[in-house]
């Protein structure tokens, strides 16, 4: 069965550590989907007999400082967290990628000025710019998915124009130059296909950076806002009952954890399998 | 190489002004007056001119930017709207904190992220490699305000070996200060030591596969001495860039860090500003975060040439 599968597939389902990781990033996908099927109770329903308690039957991973299930909040959490390391990122390849074609293909004056553009944003520490965007914007999980793309947009900027510099000057390029196509139709036709898969390693490299950045962001109250259930908030409530209720901060912090790590595995894998040239 | 410094500090003369200007533009679109702010939303509108007219804001936006790039360029960073702290001052009671908690995560994170890497080049494919490159990854991906509540939890409140929060500073007691920075540097440490485990494990690998070392040990020099004289050396200067790198992340992660442990740096400094809407603390903070890293970068360019004679600058 394996042979007849493509051979980057097979490269791939032959590396533990990445079917790891898909296995780790699809069961968090499905939990997400799936959380109003498997969340024992609503996410967001008090119940005040039973605050901070402890693991039991009824509250498989205890419960929060207002009677709320950790677990059906973790559940409904990891929307909050996939959608927005997802569309943050989403948000930083639609800006960076086209720019960058465009920047590394044209080269002149446009280059320059895009390339001391991303030096700027880039000189500043991703979290404080966040921070500051939050500030100008406002708290929520909007604000904080847009501040991410921004933030990130650079780092496809830069590897789309590598990409647009080193491909402009090989013959298939120029053989499309001298038929007399359009530079945009050169740039999506050509430059775009090539560049796939090195976006596709990096993007879902920065879709767990975003993940954890997304995470911080909440913790400091500045994400998902109450009584939305994220992991970051949930964290952040959580280490206030640090003692008395460990369980409010270890399990979100948990889910993080493997998240990112399933992520971070998966674009690994990726990263081998499409891109020999790195380890 | 005089040339070549004089030319690099030249070129980040625009990229400078490029970040004022923005700094500057951030401060302009956040929500809220500075004049309410400072007066209270009791005020009445004639003290609220008057504050104005004091603080200079009703100057057009060029001169008002001129003007505070003036006030920076000879020092004055202003007071904080808060607490009428100068900004300076501030900056020079957090800064420390920061640096020294900043290297202390740094040199651990090389003391582990090192070795780890070289032992993971040299065994390629063993069961040491598979560990420690699933360990680098995990460093990688922890959240760093979990890892520090999990720190908390182990060493200081079931353990009580190391302080819970709070910083001491080493001019109060050396030691003291040193036991009190421990828990956040590891948790700011353990991304870091990924990367350079990482790091090391990739670029030791492409030097014990080239030609030059299989000549070294075909001539019959130790296997320990070609990994130690010529893949490490190799390593080197892509380790410096990324040290650079992480140095400027850390610098972000901080604020995560400080909250969690109530220490008096620059990441809480920071996050109150934001908090609180002190503009003039913030846009301060915003320009020095950005001259730190170019800073940092422009050093790691410089180490370049003295760890590979290859790389000239011209």
């Amino acid at each position: 069965m394996m042979r007849r599968l493509p051979k980057p597939v097979r490269g791939f389902l032959r590396r533990p550590l990445a079917v790891l990781g898909l296995v780790l990033v699809l069961g968090m996908v499905l939990a997400a989907l799936f959380a109003p099927l498997l969340a024992p109770h609503a996410p967001t329903k008090a119940d005040f007999g039973a605050i901070l308690a402890a693991p039991s039957a009824k509250h498989p991973l205890g419960t929060d400082e207002l009677g709320r299930d950790v677990l059906s909040r973790l559940l409904f959490g990891a929307r909050a967290s996939l959608q927005a390391g997802m569309l943050a990122v989403l948000i930083a390849v639609v800006i960076g990628v086209p720019v960058g074609l465009v920047s590394g293909y044209r080269r002149g004056w446009v280059d320059e000025v895009v390339m001391r553009l991303t030096d700027a944003v880039m000189a500043f520490p991703v979290i404080v710019l966040a921070l500051a965007m939050t500030a100008v914007l406002g708290a929520s999980l909007t604000t904080a998915m847009v501040a991410i793309g921004v933030v990130y947009a650079p780092v496809f900027v830069r590897l789309a124009r590598a990409q647009a510099m080193a491909l402009r000057e090989v013959e298939f390029t120029e053989a499309a130059r001298a038929l007399g196509n359009h530079e945009a139709a050169i740039l999506v036709r050509h430059l775009l296909p090539n560049i796939a898969s090195a976006v596709l390693v990096q993007a879902s490299l920065s879709v767990a950076a975003a993940i954890l950045v997304e995470s911080a962001l909440s913790f400091l109250g500045l994400g998902v806002q109450p009584p939305t259930p994220s992991w970051g908030s949930m964290l952040r409530i959580g280490t206030g009952y640090l003692l008395e209720a460990p369980w409010t901060s270890f399990w979100p912090g948990l889910a993080i954890f493997v998240t990112v790590l399933g992520i971070n595995l998966l674009g690994d894998g990726l990263r081998d399998v499409l891109d020999p040239r790195d380890r | 190489m005089a040339i070549y410094l004089l030319r690099r500090l030249l070129t980040a003369v625009p990229i400078i002004l490029l970040i004022t200007a923005v700094v500057f533009a951030v401060m302009q679109i956040l929500p809220g007056d500075p004049a309410v702010m400072l007066l209270g939303t009791e005020a009445t509108e004639a003290s609220l001119a008057a504050t104005r007219e004091r603080l200079g804001l009703n100057r057009p936006l060029h001169v008002q930017y001129l003007s505070w790039l003036g006030d920076v360029l000879r020092g004055d960073l202003g007071r904080s709207m808060i607490d009428n702290r100068p900004v300076t001052t501030a900056i020079a009671n957090a800064f420390p904190v920061t640096l020294q908690i900043a290297l202390i995560s740094l040199v651990m994170a090389l003391l582990v992220g090192v070795p780890a890497g070289i032992v993971s080049a040299v065994r390629r494919g063993g069961v040491a490699d598979a560990v420690a490159s699933l360990v680098a990854l995990s460093g990688i991906s922890l959240p760093g305000f979990w890892a520090a509540l999990l720190l908390v939890y182990v060493f200081a409140l079931q353990f009580d070996w190391l302080p819970s929060s709070g910083f001491v500073r080493p001019s109060e007691d050396l030691w003291g200060s040193f036991l009190s920075s421990l828990l956040p540097a590891v948790a700011l440490g353990l991304r870091p030591a990924g990367v350079f485990m990482r790091l090391l494990r990739s670029s030791m690998l492409d030097v014990i596969r080239s030609d030059y070392v299989r000549t070294a040990r075909a001539k019959g020099v130790g296997a320990n001495l070609v990994v130690m004289r010529h893949a490490l050396r190799n390593a080197l200067v892509p380790l410096v860039t990324v040290l650079g790198v992480e140095f400027s992340a850390l610098l972000g992660n901080v604020v995560v860090i400080d909250t969690i442990f109530a220490i008096p740096g620059f990441g809480r400094l920071i996050y109150n500003s934001f908090l609180r809407l002190d503009f003039v603390m913030m846009q301060s903070l915003l320009l020095l975060f950005a001259l730190i890293v170019i800073a940092v970068n422009f050093l790691t360019d410089l180490s370049y040439s003295l760890l590979d004679p290859r790389i000239r600058y011209r």
